[in-house]
């Protein structure tokens, strides 16, 4: 047995790879100018469509120098939905969570009647314009509805308030753990669960011991996402929350400042916040890219 | 009394995997599952360990004389090695092996110097005592199936049981793996039971044997009772090679073709002796080995003529294929020295008179137009 490992590393040792590699490399690939083009647009373009709109979202923050963007990022109005945002977010990720693992577990590791229709029903937030998810919590809990009318009966205000933001929130970013776990679970099978269980151990400690650190790396790329959409939301929430300091989300306060033109560099300051989120959320991804391979790579040998 | 099923019925839909199945494993002793895939084999196992429930009205399970079959998987207190080993990936060799003692509850769990003491013990058993710290991924599939059945062990279970446990490793790994868990076996005497398509490793590895044919043990026994005596034609036909002829039973007599023997120099399968198995078609079956190669027919023998089609040489012994004058594929396993006195070639004529018969009435043997199983 360890004969044939050194074996195969001596053959391993003697067969140089990367030149190997580097040989079908030069065999197969196209010509110096047709790399040249296609690498130089694809860059061109990345530069056009994505930095130079992030640049400009900074510079034009410290159009009214430093003074400035620290003035607008410490306005009232500005902290509000700051909080606003985080109440959102801190309610709709661990929500996820909870709520991804449970639904992965029961369709990854289970074959049961009617498993396509939830799977399609969990994407449904992926489908629908998120305009349309929030004029759908406006007929659900508006005075014209039964529900809205009980509610407002019993003085319970959910709509132009901080529940429906929390509410769209939870609704938009619904599929983005469950969708990262199902293939993960999927793959790996119920058998480490069943060896586990075997061996003695209960429902609890199979999930905390075996289910959930073989999945923490995609539960972890779920909730980046999650989180990013999260902050991001805007298209739902403005429809809900009917553009009022008490509820403005950050993307909403953003619109609201820009909106109201005499505010010069504060929309782009308050933009900042959430350019940043996004430049953090893309290093984290990577990151998690790179070790969820590697991880799967480990599974492979 | 290690372990006893009696009664078992499991159905997936309409599919009958395991039809009234009983099996009684002495204490300590090892007894291997042996069937072709879709036999049930691995579905008994699972249903042993509580991973499956057997069907409303199937009899109890015992562990050494207790009944478990109301029991659940984690409070049976078996050992299982999973096929494809299900060690737990993002564990070390050492965390596998202990997990089974760390999640006992807390009043029965052995201290953290003890279960380090323990997980020692049986890393030094499986030959990988430098390995503790390194993860699954890091090992080679007999290391792997070690460390499975390390863990599987450290519980102390009532019962080992092992599906297809050489089925992933490569032959040689194999071979060695085999031997190593006979002696280990032998060394701590645990009920064990194990699943295998392989009759080689079935027959080598066990006690006993039983084989199962859709969803239904048709026997168990010694591997030398099954292999030699085998009371059903598929018992017959899977382990090893077997000839397979259609014949008659007439007034005590075997015919094959022209020529027959006395039906009492027969063997027949378990349910019926040779007295009462009704004149008329019978199958007739033959090993490879068991054949005289005469020039001339035997008086009061069955003498089945044949021609040499083809003669090779595997080894220590000569293949010959031949074809009866009928039209009928025979195989013949005989030695070099043999093949050299009577120039065995292609063209050649003989008279293959069987050493060892065996006879089932005709409505019990099955597919006939399969002439040679095995092959």
């Amino acid at each position: 047995m360890t004969n044939s490992s050194q074996q195969s590393a001596a053959i391993g040792d003697r067969f140089d790879y990367r030149a190997h590699r580097y040989a079908v490399m030069r065999a197969t690939t196209e010509s110096g100018w047709a790399r040249f083009a296609l690498i130089g647009s694809s860059c061109a373009f990345m530069a056009l469509f994505l930095l130079v709109p992030l640049v400009c979202v900074f510079f034009e923050a410290f159009a009214e120098g430093f003074v400035g963007f620290c003035k607008a990022l410490t306005t009232k109005a500005t902290g509000n939905a700051i909080r606003m945002t985080l109440i959102a977010t801190f309610i709709a990720v661990p929500l996820n969570i909870v709520f991804g693992m449970i639904a992965s577990w029961c369709i990854g590791k289970f074959q049961f009647l009617g498993k396509g229709i939830l799977i399609s029903l969990i994407d449904i937030p992926f489908a629908i314009s998120p305009i349309i998810v929030g004029l759908l919590f406006v007929f659900l809990f508006g005075s014209s509805s039964i529900l809205g009318k009980w509610l407002f009966e019993h003085n319970i205000r959910i709509l132009y308030a901080t529940p429906s933001i929390v509410l769209v929130t939870i609704f938009v970013t619904f599929p983005f753990v469950v969708r990262e776990l199902i293939p993960v679970m999927e793959s790996q099978g119920a058998e480490e669960e069943q060896a586990a269980r075997v061996l003695g151990a209960n429902g609890w400690q199979i999930f905390w011991r075996v289910t959930l650190p073989n999945v923490k790396w995609a539960l972890l790329y779920g909730v980046v996402l999650c989180n990013a959409r999260a902050m991001g939301e805007f298209g739902a929430a403005v429809v809900v929350a009917r553009n009022s300091i008490k509820t403005n989300t950050l993307p909403l306060h953003i619109n609201a400042l820009y909106q109201s033109y005499e505010s010069g560099a504060a929309p782009f300051a308050v933009a900042t916040l959430l350019a940043t989120i996004a430049i953090v959320t893309l290093i984290v991804k990577t990151l998690l890219e790179i070790k969820i391979r590697s991880s799967e790579k480990k599974d492979d040998d | 009394m290690g372990v006893e099923v009696r009664n078992i019925t499991k159905s997936f839909g309409d599919f009958k995997a395991l039809d009234d199945v009983s099996l009684r494993v002495e204490a300590g002793e090892l007894v291997a599952l042996l069937g072709p895939s879709g036999s049930g084999k691995t579905t008994l196992l699972r249903i042993i360990a509580g991973l499956e429930t057997p069907d409303a009205g199937s009899g109890p399970v015992f562990f050494r004389g207790v009944r478990v079959d109301k029991q659940k998987v984690n409070e049976r207190g078996v050992g299982f090695v999973f096929q494809h080993y299900a060690l737990f990936r993002h564990m070390t060799v050492f965390d596998n092996i202990a997990f089974g003692m760390t999640v006992k509850p807390r009043k029965e769990r052995l201290s953290k110097i003890e279960i380090r003491e323990k997980v020692r013990a049986l890393l030094h058993m499986i030959q990988l005592d430098n390995y503790a710290e390194r993860y699954p991924s890091q090992l080679s599939g007999g290391q792997r199936q070690r460390v499975a059945l390390a863990r599987a062990l450290a519980v102390e279970p009532h019962a080992l049981l092992l599906d297809e446990p050489f089925g992933a490793l490569d032959a040689k790994v194999r071979v060695e793996l085999r031997t190593w868990l006979r002696r280990l076996h032998d060394e701590i005497h645990l009920t064990s039971v194990f699943v295998t398509h392989d009759q080689d490793e079935a027959l080598e590895l066990a006690d006993r044997v039983a084989v199962m044919n859709s969803g239904k043990i048709e026997q168990v026994g010694t591997p030398d009772e099954v292999f030699h005596h085998p009371k059903t034609p598929f018992v017959m036909k899977f382990l090893g090679q077997v000839n397979q002829f259609r014949g008659r039973l007439e007034s005590g007599r075997v015919w094959v073709g022209a020529h027959s023997g006395l039906a009492s120099q027969c063997e027949t399968g378990d349910k019926e002796s040779i007295t009462s198995i009704n004149a008329g078609s019978v199958m007739v079956f033959v090993r490879p080995h068991d054949f005289d190669i005469a020039i001339q027919p035997r008086q009061e023998r069955c003498s089945i003529p044949a021609t040499v089609v083809r003669v090779r040489s595997a080894g220590n012994v000569v293949h010959v294929e031949m074809v009866t004058d009928t039209g009928d594929p025979l195989n013949v396993e005989t030695s070099h020295q043999e093949r050299d006195e009577l120039k065995i070639e292609p063209g050649s004529h003989y008279f293959m008179i069987p050493r060892n018969l065996r006879i089932f009435p005709a409505d019990t043997a099955g597919d006939y137009s399969n002439q040679v199983a095995g092959l």
